[in-house]
Order: C-alpha cells, then sequence, then structure tokens
C-alpha cells in the first residue's frame, strides 16, 4: 500500500524543493532541508526536532521491517539540533538531541543514538547498539570515545542557511502553523 | 580506466624490475632506465606537511626532526588545530570553562556585557574532538602556542648517556690522530732541531691569533651502568574487582605514538608534535649524476634536474586486443607510441636482444669513470653522513629480467619512423599527405603512431590466466648532453628496453 | 592504458562556449556564482553549491557522477561564513567525492567516494585515494598522497607513492579524458 505524502512543515524552517519526501514527514520549526535530500517515512511518520540540518544526498529512512506494514504508531522521532551531513544514510530506530552524523556515514536500523553523538565521515554503524550521550565514533577503526564536552549546537549555521537559500532554491512552503491549528479545533 | 589503476604496459628497468615508465627515471649519461630501487635517496630538504614551512637540516636536527608549531592528535594521529575562545579577563577561574565559543558557537547570552576579553586558545582534534581540555591543559594566549612539552621521565639518563657517548667518540678520534700523527712521517723537508718541544709552534699560533692547538684530552665521563631488574610491582588489587571501561583505555596505537610514556590511561594523553618531511633527489648509483633534485621550497612543485623515463623513452600505451584472447589463437594488439623528445626516433619491435645495439660507446663508460673519481675524491662524499647513509655501489647487480612472457610476437617487418613531438603543431590542423606507410601502421599523428603487432597466446593457458606478451623495443637517442668538453654535437645511440604487456585475461572459452 | 571513449547524449549534455560539458542532471545552486574556466566536464548528479559561496574551477576538471562540491563554513564567535571555493587547473575528482575544501590546488587527483572535510587545503599534485577520509583542517602537501587507511605517504621526489612527474601526467589524464568524452554519434539515416 503506497503511503500518502504527507509533509507538515512549521514555520521558520527552509525545505527546498528539490528534496524527496515520501510519507508522513513532520519538520519542527526551523529545520533546513538542503535540495536532493531524502527522507523516507515508509514504516511509520517520521518527526524531526526543531533547528536539525539535512544536507545533500543524506538519506533519513524509517524502513519497514520484513513483513511489517504501515503503522501510523510507529514513529520515528528524532531530536532537535541534529545535522545530517552530505551523503549520510540513517535508519537509526531513535535519534536523541545534537547529534552530527558526518558525510557518508551510515547507521543502520537498531541502533539507538542517544544525544550529543558524533558518527565520523565514512563510518558503518549496522549492528544493534545503544550509543551513550557523547559518544564520539572516529577513524578508519570506527573506535568510539567520550567527549567531555557537548558538541556546539548548529543555530548559527541554521540562520544563515534561512537566510541564504530562499534567494536561490524555490522552497516548500510552511504549511502547518501550529497557533492556527489550535483556534480552528 | 582509472588514473590510479597499475598501468599494463611494464618497462624492464637496467637493474631488472619491471616497473611502469611513470616510475622510471633515465640518466642521460649512463645511458640507462633506472627506477626508485637502483638509485641512491638523498634528503634535499626538510619541512612540515601541516604548516608548510622549511625548516633547515640543522634545526631540524635540533628540534628532533619535529614541527615547532604543529601538534599531533594524541588519540587519533590526526593534526590538531588551534580554536580560539574569548575569556572575559576579569573572572577567569569560571567563565574559562564554558566561556562563549568561537567554533563550538554557544550561542552568547551577552555578549557585550564583559567588555574585557581575551582571546585564549586550546587544540582541537576535528576528528575524533580530543581537545587539549580532555586532559586538563591550561589555554594558551598565542595561537602558535606556547605549548609545554612534556618533559620524559627518563630524559635525564637519555642526555647522561649521550654526552657519555659523544666524549667517547672525541676520545676515540682523539686517540686515532694522535696515532696517525705518530705514524706519519714528519712532512717537513727538512727536520726541525729547534721544534723538539712543540713550543714554537704554539708560539706562532698564538701570534698569529689562532687558538692553541692542543686541545685537552677528553676523558669519558663515568656513568652508572643500567641495571637489569626482575622484581616487578604486583598487580594492584582492584584489577580484578573493578570491571574495565575501555574508554578509559588507550589503544596500541595511542601507547606507540607517545614512546617514552606508553601511558594507559586516556587522561594522560598528551599532544605530540608532528614529525617533519623530506624532499628527496634521487642519484644515479652509477656515475653519480643526480636524476632529480626538487626546488627547496615545500609548497614548490618544480624540479632543477628532472629526468624522468617519460621525457626520453618513447612511451607505450595498450589500447586495446583485436579478439578476445584464447589459448593458442592468433590475435593482434594495438599500441600507441608517443615520442616524447625533440628529435625522431627510429623505432624496432624485436622478439631477441639486439646484438650490436646495446650501449657499446667507449666514451661513456670512460667519461662516467672520470667523474666517479672526481666525485669520489670530493667532499661530498664525506659529508654525506649527515644526510642518508649513501648505498655507495658502484658496482652494479646485475639480475636477469624474470621471462614472464606466455605468448609469441611476431616481430614488425621494419622499422618505423616516430616523429619529434612539436607543441606547436597541436594546435594547427595540418593534413598530413598520406606517405607510404608500412602495413603495420594504424595511424599517425604528430609524434604519436598506433601500431598493430601480431602475437600468440600460449596453447596451454588456462581461461582466467593473464596473457603477458614482452618484446624489444629498439629505439635511437639523441643525447644532447656531452660528457667530454670536445664534443659538442649531440650524439645517437640505440638503445633498447624490453617491455612487458599484460594483455589481459584468457576469455572463457566459447564452445566447450 | 588508453582512456576508452566515454559517450553521452546530446539531450543530456550543455556544451558552452568555452568548452564546458556539464550535464543537465546536475544540481548546480548558484549558478552565478559558479565559475568553470573552461573545458571543464561535470557529469550528471554532481551538485556544487555556487548558493553557499562562489566555487571557482581551472581548466580540464572532471567533476565525476554524483560528487559533491560544496564551499567550506567557518564558525565564529558571531557568525559563520561560508569561504568561497578554489578549484585549480587539471583536477580530476572522483564518483561520489564530497569535496568542502577550502582549496584544491593544480593536477589534484581525488579518488572516488573520498571524503574532502571543511576547509582541508589540497596541495598542487597530490592524490586522495579512493574512500579516503581527510578531517576538517587538514593539509595535504604537493606529492603525497593521503592513503584509504588514513595516513599520508610520500613526497617529492619519493617515487613509490606519487609519481615524480604528477604535473604531466594529470594534464595528459585530463586532457585525453575530455578528448574522449564524446557525443555519442548520431545514427547514420
Amino acid at each position: 500500500m503506497p503511503v500518502e505524502n504527507n509533509v507538515k512543515i512549521l514555520p521558520k524552517s527552509v525545505v527546498c524543493e528539490e528534496s524527496t519526501l515520501r510519507g508522513d514527514i513532520t519538520f519542527s520549526a526551523g529545520c533546513v532541508v538542503h535540495p536532493s535530500a531524502t527522507i523516507i517515512a515508509e514504516a511509520g511518520p517520521i518527526i524531526i526536532g526543531e533547528n536539525c540540518i539535512v544536507e545533500e544526498y543524506a538519506t533519513i529512512a524509517h524502513r519497514l521491517a520484513d513483513g511489517a506494514s504501515y503503522d501510523t504508531n510507529n514513529i520515528l522521532s528524532i531530536g532537535s539540533h541534529n545535522v545530517f551531513e552530505v551523503g549520510c544514510t540513517v535508519e537509526a530506530a531513535r535519534i536523541g538531541d545534537k547529534n552530527v552524523f558526518e558525510s557518508k556515514s551510515f547507521v543502520g536500523r537498531g541502533v539507538t543514538v542517544s544525544s550529543g553523538c558524533v558518527i565520523g565521515a565514512g563510518i558503518q554503524m549496522r549492528t544493534a547498539q545503544l550509543m551513550p550521550e557523547n559518544t564520539i565514533v572516529y577513524g578508519q577503526q570506527a573506535l568510539q570515545r567520550e567527549a567531555i564536552e557537548k558538541q556546539g549546537s548548529q543555530t548559527l549555521q541554521i540562520d544563515f542557511l534561512r537566510k541564504v537559500l530562499p534567494n536561490y532554491h524555490h522552497l516548500r512552503k510552511p504549511n502547518y502553523d501550529p497557533k492556527k491549528a489550535r483556534s480552528v479545533i | 580506466m582509472s588514473f590510479m589503476q597499475p598501468s599494463p604496459v611494464k618497462y624492464a628497468c637496467s637493474c631488472g624490475i619491471l616497473n611502469p615508465i611513470n616510475k622510471l627515471f633515465f640518466c642521460r649519461h649512463c645511458p640507462k632506465l633506472r627506477c626508485g630501487f637502483c638509485v641512491c635517496h638523498e634528503i634535499e630538504s626538510h619541512f612540515c606537511s601541516n604548516c608548510l614551512e622549511n625548516i633547515p637540516s640543522s634545526e631540524a636536527r635540533h628540534k628532533k626532526n619535529c614541527c615547532a608549531n604543529c601538534f599531533d592528535c594524541p588519540c587519533c594521529q590526526h593534526t590538531l588545530s588551534a580554536r580560539a575562545t574569548t575569556v572575559p579577563v576579569v573572572r577567569k577561574t569560571e567563565e574559562s570553562k564554558d566561556g562563549e565559543s568561537a567554533t563550538e558557537a554557544t550561542p552568547s547570552p551577552k555578549p557585550s556585557a564583559m567588555p574585557t576579553t581575551k582571546k585564549m586558545y586550546y587544540l582541537s582534534c576535528l576528528s575524533c574532538r580530543w581537545t587539549t581540555r580532555d586532559v586538563g591543559i591550561p589555554d594558551q594566549g598565542v595561537a602558535t602556542g606556547t605549548w609545554p612539552d612534556k618533559e620524559c621521565l627518563y630524559q635525564v639518563r637519555f642526555n647522561t648517556l649521550m654526552e657519555y657517548y659523544q666524549s667517547l667518540v672525541l676520545q676515540e678520534k682523539q686517540e686515532k690522530q694522535e696515532f696517525l700523527r705518530r705514524k706519519t712521517p714528519k712532512q717537513h723537508k727538512f727536520p726541525s732541531l729547534t721544534d723538539r718541544t712543540g713550543l714554537t709552534v704554539s708560539l706562532i699560533r698564538r701570534q698569529i691569533g689562532w687558538s692553541d692547538k692542543n686541545i685537552p684530552k677528553t676523558k669519558p665521563i663515568n656513568i652508572a651502568a643500567a641495571e637489569a631488574t626482575a622484581e616487578v610491582e604486583a598487580l594492584p588489587e582492584d584489577i580484578f574487582t573493578q570491571p574495565i571501561n575501555l574508554r578509559n583505555i588507550t589503544t596500541v596505537a595511542q601507547r606507540h605514538s607517545q614512546p617514552a610514556e606508553q601511558p594507559e590511561a586516556v587522561s594522560k594523553l598528551y599532544p605530540q608534535r608532528r614529525s617533519l618531511w623530506i624532499k628527496r633527489s634521487l642519484r644515479c648509483r652509477q656515475c653519480e649524476h643526480n636524476l632529480i633534485k626538487p626546488e627547496y621550497h615545500p609548497t614548490s612543485i618544480k624540479y632543477r634536474i628532472q629526468l624522468f623515463a617519460s621525457y626520453h623513452v618513447p612511451e607505450v600505451l595498450m589500447v586495446r586486443c583485436e579478439q578476445p584472447l584464447q589459448p593458442g589463437q592468433a590475435n593482434a594488439i594495438f599500441l600507441k607510441f608517443t615520442n616524447p623528445t625533440m628529435y625522431d626516433m627510429t623505432i624496432s619491435v624485436l622478439d631477441v636482444a639486439p646484438q650490436d645495439a646495446q650501449i657499446s660507446p667507449d666514451t661513456f663508460q670512460q667519461a662516467c669513470r672520470i667523474k666517479e673519481e672526481a666525485v669520489t675524491s670530493s667532499p661530498l662524499l664525506k659529508t654525506t653522513g649527515i644526510t642518508l647513509a649513501r648505498q655507495n655501489s658502484i658496482r652494479e647487480v646485475k639480475r636477469d629480467v624474470r621471462e614472464l612472457t606466455n605468448a609469441t610476437i611476431v616481430p614488425l617487418e621494419g622499422p618505423f619512423v616516430l616523429n619529434q613531438r612539436d607543441d606547436s603543431k597541436e594546435f594547427d590542423e595540418d593534413v598530413q599527405a598520406p606517405t607510404e606507410e608500412p602495413k603495420f601502421i594504424v595511424w599517425r599523428k604528430a609524434n604519436k603512431v598506433l601500431i598493430r603487432l601480431e602475437f600468440t597466446p600460449a596453447a596451454e593457458l588456462q581461461s582466467g590466466n593473464t596473457v603477458t606478451l614482452g618484446f624489444y623495443m629498439q629505439y635511437t637517442y639523441v643525447n644532447t648532453v656531452s660528457n667530454t668538453p670536445d664534443k659538442k654535437e649531440p650524439t645517437t645511440h640505440a638503445l633498447y628496453s624490453r617491455i612487458f604487456i599484460e594483455a589481459g585475461d584468457i576469455a572463457n572459452a566459447i564452445a566447450n | 592504458m588508453e582512456i576508452p571513449d566515454t559517450y553521452y547524449s546530446k539531450d543530456e549534455y550543455v556544451e558552452t562556449a568555452s568548452g564546458n560539458k556539464v550535464s543537465r542532471h546536475t544540481v548546480l545552486c548558484g549558478s552565478q556564482n559558479i565559475v568553470l574556466n573552461g573545458k571543464v566536464i561535470v557529469q550528471s548528479g554532481a551538485i556544487i553549491r555556487g548558493d553557499l559561496a562562489n566555487v571557482r574551477t581551472g581548466r580540464y576538471c572532471v567533476i565525476s557522477k554524483n560528487s559533491v562540491i560544496r564551499p567550506p563554513y567557518k564558525q565564529f564567535s558571531k557568525g559563520i561564513a561560508f569561504f568561497p571555493m578554489h578549484i585549480g587547473d587539471h583536477v580530476y575528482i572522483g564518483e561520489g567525492a564530497v569535496v568542502s575544501a577550502a582549496n584544491v590546488g593544480s593536477f589534484v587527483y581525488i579518488g572516488k567516494n573520498a571524503i574532502i572535510g571543511r576547509r582541508c587545503t589540497l596541495k598542487d599534485c597530490c592524490v586522495i585515494e579512493d574512500g579516503a577520509v581527510l578531517p576538517p583542517e587538514t593539509t595535504v602537501s604537493s606529492y603525497m598522497r593521503y592513503t584509504a587507511k588514513g595516513t599520508i605517504e610520500g613526497g617529492q621526489g619519493n617515487p613509490y607513492f606519487v609519481p615524480a612527474a604528477m604535473q604531466d601526467e594529470m594534464v595528459n589524464y585530463t586532457k585525453s579524458f575530455y578528448e574522449h568524452f564524446v557525443r555519442t554519434p548520431a545514427p547514420a539515416s
């Protein structure tokens, strides 16, 4: 059964039209989606928290398990201030806040990413595991270490992109205003 | 076809090793092919590959071949970069921890509330996010940093050992000199009767203003010899009871990057000074001429001497085989020859070594010999102790080229001419008048010729085996360098190189 | 080995007066900020982010399929800035590479699926192996080879890692790549 596209974009989000969005996706305020990004909500809705950045060729997928079908209650919730860099593929079960998925990294199903984690460029994480807070995965051998300080947030970059991207790209209009929605009810 | 893929065409170097042409050099003085294996490697200059600063060799030695400004991450061995933070000067204690950082970009809550701020720097690794703050190194006021060097635990011992051996060397040298002085007969024509004590000499020396010759004899310092002990401290009790947190334990690579301490805990990791890099110059072992001499400057990509084989030897490119390769079936390969020199070349493709062609220029050998002697007696050789120890083997170890071919070629009927390279021809569209060409020449343009060479893979090859064909390429080479001063005219030599081509794999048999 | 001809369809590629061949299936954002200095090939799926900052390439560059050219940014206390990116002449960027360097010199070979982090500096005549990952702010100096293992090898005069005549080799390679990148011959009718 093909899932109907239902993309909710909250105000102050910048979502480029050239991105591929499939299924029920909600962007919270302040998200930036670059062109050629892909978000697929196959198994259930995806809710992306505030101030996330999804760059070119990044793929966020909520994939169907074998034999399962679309389930509205099976929500993939992604926290706020996450950065999905160029060409990463993220199919994680749950994602907290302030994580960075560097270029061409791969996070498979069954990985639970807490907060403040960095998945280094080109690293593949396929086994099911829980990544504790502030885990840094780095290097060729995908070594892990714990950062002492939390990763800084990307608000400044988002401010810049929010200013610049509308000058060059066709955007998907914010179509969902929580205030209005409430008043209608 | 990628640039990185190994080339199927290999040339046999004069030392017998097969190499693609881009790894070969051509010594114009010998004249022979040379590869990285049969030349002397010398250090041309030291530089830091991160800050690209040239460092004189004396300074490099003083700094233990490390850069003064750049550091490597002790955690992942990547370069550390300096990060700036603004720290309020007054309340230093609290704010320095989580003051608004320039790069981490914590949104500044009160940007102009504190007018007196100071820029402080810390080092941070952008690969594994390690920072100098992780191990409690205080931030520095300057970006390049007066980062403290961790004093090695055994530094004192090392220093005494060093002093000891230096004095030992000095003493041996003095003894040798003394011995030689006594052994050698007096150089004076007349035995000096007045100067039996050596006083006159020292008097004259003092009058001229030279220092006194008699340096006091050095005696080696007494040092305590190292003692081996068999006693090892017992393991702490909690090692058996406490669960191990692998994240706090260093990896083997991390320990090896800090050989002096080899810390076990992550908290003991310390930024390491970055090692320097070198530019090399290569020298022909037979005639001691430079084959490659790079420019000193680290960012320069130029050479002062560049005798690449691709500048002197005709380049052979494999284009394709005519048919899928089958054992025992006649096939043909298309090869593109390119002449890189400014002179026309006559090329023949042979299946046996040319008899008379091989370098018999006595003038060459002689000239080389003269040069050799000149060089070996020069002080140059003595100074090479500073640079790489030169493997000074004039005598070349001849090794036979391994017989690799498993195909027989049909040699070309005759030689053909490869026109000189002319860069200006690239731009004009001249139509060459069709001339009478031997029939193996498929196509010709400027300094390039495409030929068709017939060959037959050996009959016993299995499918999947690689077919290698080999031949001798004889070519005329015009040498513009004159070894002997009386010869001004460029000399022409007939040289040859063995060439091996991996034509491809035997295709699966068609009807089996 | 001789580079075989690569054919493209007339409908897919746009050829400019200066000889650039640009696929229509690319994402060239902010095209007014992108300067391709002639005889540059941009293959399908490539993304050049001229909207973030200026991007300038030299002559005879090859930007392969699905690669991303993205000017680097730097964070300051008061905001961030994207820096313009310069790519020299005769540079090959392999398939699927992500290039966020501040500066790419001339005669540089970037292998496929390589990742060049933010504000890296690639000097002239260096080689980045296939699948290599350069962390941000890495400098690769001339005649160095950044391996997929993450080490830097070579140096000028070392014949084992980067060919000594890298400049000539890259000139030849990019030129013959351009010459062998030809339009599919029209079917005889």
